[in-house]
């Protein structure tokens, strides 16, 4: 696209491209996100493609970035009706041109149903999508990526014209202060408070980072933005940089996003060509430009000052913080460093303005921007419930709405299954029990509940999970990710690591509790980085809300999420079970021997406890006896 | 100048120096470990914990070899909170270092009881301070070792654990450790560093014959330092 050497000149080419795009445009959008690209959503866009060409419809196709309902790609969604099509194949091209693009035909069979199997036809009464309110995601549905011009249709970079215009770098900061905007990657901190005292410190250059090296295990949010708009991310950088006084930007990416790094790659280079950033933008002296790191895939470097250190070429170990990194931080320069969901919210609230922000979300942010949590998050909704994927919400909303309204509530209910924890904010986050499903999900309140937002991960837990492995789990992958600089991370979690497996192993002994109590406490107390000081809250946030699963490991090797495999043993009830024999013919290692017809049974010997039949079995025939149960099931 | 409390002292210190600076020159004893006056304080052993903060404000646990004083901060250096985590610091370092004298050497001044909980796994004595890999970059400039993996699995050596090309045998890690992990040995021909798996040919001295330095360690001082040429060529005491 050409280039635009004035405020007004890109004013007008706002103008020009806005109109392109009515309410009444016709476009098919296909969802070339990663998830439903894993799931087939390449074939499907080229089978649209090469079907086009034989017909004589007049309508776009737009590959866009992810739609956020990971659980049913291929996603397709025809406009303007926004008619919603879930797990497409190929095969199902035809249709979607001849009889619903054409014909205004509805394919029941590729409509999403409930698991109460009602129908929704459009996108906007899924409830998945119905209960959300989509800001950062709102154009990921509906641009494609790779073009710029399709960003500045809907709205884009007329932010930055504003700023352009007539907003000092003063009166952004103070505008962002005043939002109550608050540090999406984690910390919570307020953002304009962060760019304001980089503002107001000395030394030359001054770098604004956006850390995208996001290593939550399940957490996407940062990815799709990135993937689907990195337009809204450069904007909001443009804009920062030009608020705190900034020339040199820095994007921090994984490695591990191939796509994200392409599209931002690409995305850049649309906006030198625009001539948004570069030297002396649109005459006004200020001159800014955006680098791409890449990242190795180590989760510290998601850690500021670990990441500011990898940026220098260095071994990405964090460093003390007693002298913020707005006065001394890359290359001991004043330093601010944002993540992309925070970076792709500063449009919007420039855009829309400060009122708009503060009218979602909690608490009072007018004197202190510290006194709520305010606009929407995107959280990654994973774990036992119906409808996974990513969801923004306003800052507020209750636990149980985006479980049950918006997730659609617990698999497989029918066969049983209850809700039994959420765990937010990632690795390092805590288990959060049924009593507080009610409270709102905001900053302060999760981390009153002994979580935290984190980078807004949320895995749901039903029955069927033990605490204590879950504990395990997240300490492990700590463990393993701990930089290795400071002694209580370090060798905390590798303690508290030997003492949890020895506990799922049904090997603990008393003390232990205490003892990972202590552990945790001193960890939080005086770890270096929020990763060893958080590193503890899974254990910690299971023993205070599940202490007893930990005592029931210890003192009767049972296991009540019956998960931990040295604790468990498999059975088959022969009162239910009525000889079908798909367990035996599930059965990885021929466990399972029996009659047709007749009750069939494991040997536990050969049982490696994967749980295969106690998945497949549709007559609940399969036990899974714990501790005392296996005897009495068993005669063990 | 900032005035502060220590102990509930009222001290002056001058701004940016550390807690730990000013406390050693008051003659309050904080345990250190990674700290060393020749090299940049980096906060990565936690042994100098003390309690900080302004009055009305939340205390933290902070490390005093890099929190800088300012006015009207309150420090406490052994108060119950501190004790627990200085308790628990040397218990975790001994699970590693199980035989380091300076460990015991601390409880005792400390007068704290270290209980003896945790597995002992992989014990090299060494407790991944890091202050060999700081004084062989930051003072010596050779740059020679650093940390490899990460986590629990942290090994300080070579870049890969090979044997490192740029060390030039000076010793500088061994007389720092603060563990003595770092072995040396000498013959008339030979310096060993063990852990580094690195050895060096000696020079030997022009006048009396005594192997004085590696030969690569003269060769490479020679390229960054501006002093005499008898400095590369005869030991010290002949040079006097």
């Amino acid at each position: 696209m050409a280039g635009v050497n004035s405020v007004e000149a890109l004013e007008q080419l706002i103008k020009e491209k806005s109109s392109t795009r009515s309410a009444d445009r016709k476009y098919i959008s296909v969802c070339g996100g990663t998830g439903c690209l894993a799931g087939g959503g390449n074939a499907v866009i080229e089978a649209l493609t090469e079907e086009l060409k034989g017909r004589d419809i007049d309508i776009d196709i737009v590959r866009t970035g992810c739609h956020g309902f990971c659980e049913r790609g291929p996603l397709v969604v025809v406009h303007p009706e926004g008619v919603f099509y879930n797990r497409v194949k190929p095969k199902d091209v035809p249709d979607i041109l001849d009889k619903t693009v054409k014909e205004g035909e509805i394919l029941k069979r590729l409509l999403y149903r409930d698991e109460a199997k009602s129908e929704f036809e459009k996108e906007k009464d899924v409830p998945f999508y119905k209960h959300q309110t989509r800001v950062v995601f709102e154009m990921n549905g509906h641009i494609d990526p790779e073009k710029i011009e399709d960003y500045i249709s809907m709205g884009g970079y007329k932010a930055l014209a504003k700023v352009f215009k007539g907003i000092s770098p003063d009166e952004v900061v103070d505008m962002i202060i005043k939002s109550g905007l608050r540090g999406r990657g984690g910390g919570g901190f307020p953002t304009g408070v962060k760019w304001k005292s980089t503002r107001k410190a000395t030394g030359s250059p001054k770098y604004v980072l956006c850390n995208a090296d996001e290593g939550d295990p399940g957490a996407f949010m940062d990815r799709s933005i990135m993937e689907g708009n990195p337009h809204s991310v450069i904007e909001g950088m443009i804009i920062g940089a030009w608020a705190i006084g900034s020339s040199e930007g820095y994007i921090y990416i994984r490695n591990e996003y191939p796509l994200a790094v392409q599209r931002i790659k690409k995305a850049l280079e649309q906006a030198r060509e625009l001539g948004i950033l570069g030297k002396n933008i649109f005459g006004t002296g200020f001159d800014f430009d955006i680098k791409i790191n890449r990242g190795g895939g180590a989760f510290i470097c998601g850690e500021s000052t670990a990441l500011m250190m990898s940026i220098e070429g260095k071994v990405g170990r964090p460093r003390p913080k007693y002298i913020h990194t707005a006065e001394s931080g890359l290359w001991d320069k004043p330093t601010n460093l944002n993540n992309v969901e925070t970076w792709a919210n500063i449009p919007h609230i420039i855009a829309k303005g400060v009122e708009w922000f503060t009218s979602i979300g909690t608490g009072d942010v007018s004197e202190n921007p510290w006194g709520g949590s305010k606009g929407t998050k995107i959280f990654s909704l994973v774990g036992k419930v119906n409808n996974t994927g990513l969801v923004e919400v306003p800052m507020g909303i209750t636990l149980r709405d985006i479980i049950y309204k918006i997730g659609g509530g617990i698999k497989n209910s029918k066969k049983g299954r209850t809700f039994k924890a959420i765990q937010t904010g990632g690795p390092s986050g805590g288990c959060i029990p049924e009593k507080f499903l009610d409270e709102g999900v905001d900053f302060d309140g999760l981390t009153k509940l002994g979580s935290m937002m984190g980078s807004g991960g949320m895995i749901v837990m039903d029955d069927m999970t033990c605490m204590v492995e879950v504990a395990r789990y997240f300490v492990d992958f700590l463990k393993d990710e701990s930089c290795g600089k400071c002694t209580p991370c370090r060798e905390g979690l590798r303690q508290m690591s030997e003492i949890l497996n020895r506990i799922v192993k049904g090997k603990g002994k008393e003390g232990d509790v205490d003892t990972l109590y202590e552990l945790g406490r001193v960890m939080e107390d005086s770890a270096l980085c929020a990763l060893g000081q958080t590193a503890a809250y899974p254990v910690l946030s299971t023993v205070k809300y599940f202490r007893e699963e930990y005592d029931q490991h210890i003192r009767e090797g049972y296991c009540a999420g019956k998960q931990c495999t040295e604790l468990i043993r498999y059975a088959i009830d022969p009162e239910k079970c009525t000889g079908c024999s798909i367990c035996a013919k599930k059965c990885p290692t021929k466990a399972i021997s029996g009659e047709l017809k007749k009750t069939y049974t494991i040997d536990q010997d050969t049982c490696v406890r994967c749980g295969v039949c106690f998945d497949v079995c549709n007559f609940n025939a399969v036990m899974i006896p714990s501790g005392s149960e296996i005897k009495e099931k068993l005669g063990e | 100048m900032v005035e502060f409390k220590i102990n509930g002292k009222t001290v002056k210190a001058e701004e940016g120096e550390t807690v730990l600076e000013v406390a050693t020159r008051e003659g309050i004893y904080i345990p250190s470990l990674c700290h060393h006056e020749a090299v940049a304080p980096t906060g990565a052993c936690r042994m100098c914990v003390v309690e900080a903060g302004k009055p009305g404000r939340k205390k933290k646990i902070v490390t005093s070899c890099t929190f800088p004083v300012s006015d009207g901060l309150e420090v406490e250096t052994d108060n119950e909170r501190v004790k627990l985590n200085q308790k628990l610091v040397l218990e975790l370092l001994k699970s590693r270092a199980p035989k380091a004298e300076v460990l015991d050497k601390i409880a005792c001044k400390l007068d704290i009881e270290v209980p003896v909980r945790f597995e002992v796994a992989d014990a090299d004595e060494c407790i991944l301070c890091g202050l060999c890999v700081r004084v062989c970059d930051e003072v010596v400039g050779a740059n020679a070792i650093t940390f490899n993996s990460r986590g629990a699995d942290t090994k300080v050596g070579g870049p890969l654990m090979e044997s490192p090309e740029d060390c030039i045998g000076c010793g500088a890690c061994v007389y720092v450790c603060p563990t003595d992990c770092i072995k040396m040995t000498e013959t008339a021909e030979e310096r060993r560093i063990e852990k580094w798996d690195r050895t060096l040919p000696m020079k030997k001295c022009v006048e009396c014959g005594w192997p004085f330095m590696p030969n690569y360690q003269a060769l490479t001082f020679r390229k960054w330092a501006d002093v005499p040429k008898e400095f590369f060529t005869t030991c010290p005491d002949c040079r006097k």
